[in-house]
């Protein structure tokens, strides 16, 4: 199993700040693999039918909001590998459409669509697909996009625990992004005042943002003040703060809220890294399972993304456990009456996959 | 003789249960709570600076 420190994934800006926790190891998740995408149809796939993302988008159906000190990481890396990905963001800058001092976001009208869109878009929509995604499937602006986009897999090594790790990471890396990106325009002194914050984001969509087009040029002088026509500048000036930024300083204005957040996030690792069985087990009621041939099925317990495929005779101990008798003497009625041994490991995965839940968390 | 008799007596192995490529066929994708949906957090208010117009 392959690990890093988590202040490893993220941005290099962070790793003079953020607190000592962040260098506790996290597992990769191998079974995620982006770059063979574990999502796309293959010839030896389980079924042909089963959820797939299109290998023209993956999962990259989403659209990144990525915060003014990001977006000057990447137009500030000489990094080869990033030539696309900042010539794709210098175009996005020079056409003035959903950009602001706080960052590059995602258009308003594609938030509307995928809000009011069936979900199989998701993984599919050539429309949605996100803009800094290349044509061989790799993203050109990694590692400089979003909290989402830094924690979303569709498989996860140690099941739902992984899978609110990474939410949970999201959450507190969400949190960040809009301390930092803020804190940038409060050094800067940013004209106009930060009062264009509390404007309404549910009005309607203008004519501009329905067209693609940038806002009228008074109103993209405002919001950009002395910085306009500077943008990329600005956009280099935040991650200069940002990078420079120290433990002490930092801790001086993350505030009461993000404090808590990483108290989530604690929380979140400590479940991650060890997985406790409860004394009875039951089959979990919202279980999908699918027989898929003579000798296997597949289940999904916490994501239809992340299914198991688990052999004819461990799908036929599972109707054991229905709370009635403990893990142990499940176990012991397979071994005895049925010829069959059940390792603990072998429970701790069906748990973590939700395929068996504790049998007190259904009462 | 049926492979599931010739493992009787057979610990139960980690290749019986095994993660795969590919998701689950029968599933209705609007109760997935598991996509990247909108971040709920700042979304909002990143937005709303682009909106300066709407005052």
């Amino acid at each position: 199993m392959k690990t890093a420190r988590i202040i490893d994934i993220l941005p290099q800006c962070y790793s003079l700040f953020l607190p000592p926790f962040f260098t506790n190891p996290i597992s990769i998740e191998s079974a995620a693999t982006c770059r063979n995408c574990a999502m796309q149809e293959k010839p030896d796939s389980h079924t042909h039918a089963s959820i797939n993302f299109s290998s023209k988008t993956k999962c990259c159906t989403y659209h990144p909001e990525i915060p003014n000190y990001l977006v000057g990481a990447l137009m500030s890396s000489v990094d080869p590998e990033h030539a696309t990905g900042r010539q794709r963001m210098l175009n996005r800058i020079a056409g003035k459409t959903s950009i602001s001092p706080l960052g590059v976001f995602r258009p308003k009208k594609l938030t509307l669509l995928t809000r009011n869109a069936n979900l199989e878009y998701f993984g599919r929509s050539e429309y949605l697909r996100c803009p800094f995604h290349d044509d061989e499937g790799f993203c050109t602006v990694m590692p400089y996009w979003d909290a989402v986009c830094s924690t979303w897999f569709c498989k996860h090594d140690a099941g739902e625990e992984g899978w609110r790790f990474w939410r949970t990471l999201r959450t507190y890396l969400e949190n960040l992004q809009k301390i930092l990106s803020r804190y940038v325009l409060l050094k800067l002194d940013f004209k106009p005042p930060l009062s264009g914050l509390s404007i309404d984001a549910s009005a309607p969509l203008t004519l501009q943002e329905l067209d693609d087009l940038p806002p009228p040029e008074a109103i993209y002088r405002q919001s950009w003040g002395a910085w306009d026509g500077k943008e990329t500048e600005f956009y280099k000036q935040a991650y200069t703060m940002i990078r420079q930024l120290s433990q002490d300083e930092f801790a001086r204005i993350e505030g009461i809220e993000h404090k808590l957040l990483l108290k989530e996030l604690e929380q979140a690792y400590g479940l991650l890294t060890t997985t406790t069985l409860p004394e009875r087990s039951i089959r979990n009621p919202a279980l999908t399972s699918e027989k898929i041939s003579q000798s296997s099925y597949l289940l999904s317990g916490y994501s239809p993304f992340d299914p198991l495929k688990i052999s004819k005779r461990l799908y036929d101990c599972l109707d054991f456990f229905d709370g009635s008798m403990t893990n142990r003497e499940v176990i012991r009625l397979c071994h005895e009456q049925h010829e069959i041994r059940l390792p603990e490991e072998i429970l701790k995965k069906l748990h973590r996959f939700r395929i068996l839940v504790a049998a007190d968390e259904t009462r | 003789m049926e492979k599931d008799q010739m493992k009787k007596d057979e610990e139960i192995s980690a290749e019986e249960l095994e993660q795969v490529s590919g998701g689950m066929t029968k599933t209705d994708l609007n109760t997935v709570k598991w996509y990247k949906e909108n971040p709920a957090l700042v979304l909002e208010s990143l937005q709303k600076v682009n909106n300066f117009d709407k005052h």
